[in-house]
């Protein structure tokens, strides 16, 4: 059954920083799917096709930046805009990550309230560019 | 040979059956505790309510659990979160532990008092840094600088002379806020060995702090060795200091290659349209990395930058010039996608 609230992906594997945001979303009325390794991202974004994506660069198994290329590679999924969460120690991988079209990014340590802030402001964004 | 495998067989399985316990234990703790911390960030319940629910023998599971959470948030949530700790029995119970002799003792407190920064441990933790102990004298020199004890930078410093890994202390420096780099300008006026200087210009270059570009300059100018040269060049290009380029520019020409080199990498972050034609001089240099350095700075800031690369990438009487043109040209074709 279609959730009538907006589905978020998040793809994080630190189990502490999923509970954290899986509690401030929920909170939020979001609906989240949570994925602790980069294996599945793009296959379940094809099938749920989240409102928004939360995508940690440094995941197991296959990293984010090579997640973020096919997401934007693909045609269905390429307008979803995508929040990249990582260290402030990844600046380079960070430059990629926006190059490849990224909306926005967290670093980590990262305070809930202005990621839902910045949850929020593409939301909003891309419901008024679906108009 | 029987005997002893049976018993290391009874050992794993015992260590096993504690390891479960434990770990039922720990996730019992976490579903009761989570709601309440939860709640708590969202504004119910003050610091000692919380805390007054946690039966002290549990304090050592709520201090870790709460560990893994100030490592991850900052802002409003971080400093409730430290304030649990901060303004409740924990902070006594930490206390105690770090005035302990036990190191593990020491080492567990000292990460949360000075994470949570409670001013109160410095006088313990000056003690402690004075142990002929390195772990012990890390974590709790790592412990000062969280919580910014500038009184304590002197006593850090000192005991640091024991031991010769300095980037052990680069990880303390770097702890403090940025304070620290007003600190290090001081004491860069000072005579001090080679190692800390060039551990002082890389927290400056750490935190890109503007304000001590003369001062590195200075030791950029002043000194005679490699290390420091090459670490004020790097900083330097960090923060973009335009007033060294004469300096740096005298440097394109040093005998050592290792200077040469980061001299022309820096020059050409400072200004590449006047330093152009000398650094593109230097692709016929006879050290590999300056060549490297003179091609990737051709490349990355001229304007026609791959175009003089495209023209010497199959010039014949160049050969090391033109085999780095042809891997950065393909290198940058790469990345282009």
């Amino acid at each position: 059954m279609e959730s009538k609230f907006p589905r978020i992906l998040l793809a994080e594997d630190n189990e502490v920083v999923q509970r954290i945001i899986i509690h401030k979303l929920e909170k939020e009325n979001y609906s989240v799917t949570c994925l602790s390794t980069g294996e599945k991202v793009v296959e379940t974004v094809i099938s749920i096709m989240p409102a928004l994506i939360i995508l940690d660069l440094l995941l197991p198994i296959t990293n984010g930046l090579t997640i973020l290329n096919e997401l934007k590679s693909n045609l269905s999924s390429s307008g979803i805009p995508v929040i990249i969460f990582t260290t402030d120690n990844n600046e380079e991988m960070l430059n990629k990550a926006m190059k490849l079209g990224a909306v926005d990014y967290i670093l980590k340590p990262f305070s809930p309230s202005e990621l839902i802030v910045k949850i929020k402001h593409y939301l909003n964004l891309s419901s008024t560019c679906k108009l | 040979m029987l005997v002893t495998s049976y018993f290391l067989i009874c050992l794993i399985v015992e260590m096993r059956i504690l390891s479960n316990h434990k770990s039922k234990q720990k996730l019992k703790f976490l579903n009761k505790f989570e709601p309440l911390l939860f709640s708590y960030l969202e504004g119910d319940g003050l610091p000692e309510e919380i805390v007054h629910k946690i039966p002290h023998r549990k304090y050592r599971f709520l201090l870790e659990y709460l560990g893994e959470f100030l490592l991850m948030l900052k802002g409003e949530d971080f400093n409730k979160l430290a304030a649990l700790i901060t303004s409740t029995k924990l902070s006594d119970y930490l206390l105690l532990k770090l005035s302990l002799n036990s190191k593990k003792n020491i080492i567990f407190s000292s990460f949360f008092v000075g994470i949570a920064k409670i001013k109160k441990a410095e006088p313990i933790l000056q003690m402690k840094i004075k142990k002929h102990n390195d772990q012990i004298f890390f974590r709790c020199s790592t412990a000062l600088a969280r919580i910014n004890s500038y009184e304590s930078l002197n006593l850090i410093l000192t005991e640091f002379k024991r031991f010769k890994y300095y980037s052990y202390l680069l990880l303390i420096l770097t702890e403090f806020d940025e304070e620290i780099c007003n600190k290090i300008i001081k004491l860069l006026k000072t005579e001090l060995p080679e190692p800390l200087t060039v551990t002082f210009i890389r927290v400056l270059r750490y935190y890109k702090f503007q304000t001590a570009g003369q001062s590195v300059l200075t030791c950029l100018v002043y000194s005679y060795s490699k290390e420091i040269i090459i670490e004020s060049l790097k900083f330097i290009e960090e923060i973009k200091y335009k007033k060294a380029i004469p300096a740096v520019s005298r440097l394109i020409e040093h005998s050592k290659p290792e200077i040469s080199s980061q001299a022309v990498k820096t020059i050409m972050k400072l200004d590449s349209e006047a330093f152009e034609d000398r650094v593109y001089s230097k692709l016929f240099d006879q050290n590999y990395e300056v060549q490297y350095q003179a091609a990737y700075g051709i490349l990355n800031y001229c304007n026609d930058g791959e175009e003089k690369l495209s023209e010497l990438a199959y010039d014949l009487q160049n050969s090391n010039a033109a085999a780095i043109s042809r891997m950065l040209l393909s290198e940058k074709k790469v990345k282009e996608g």
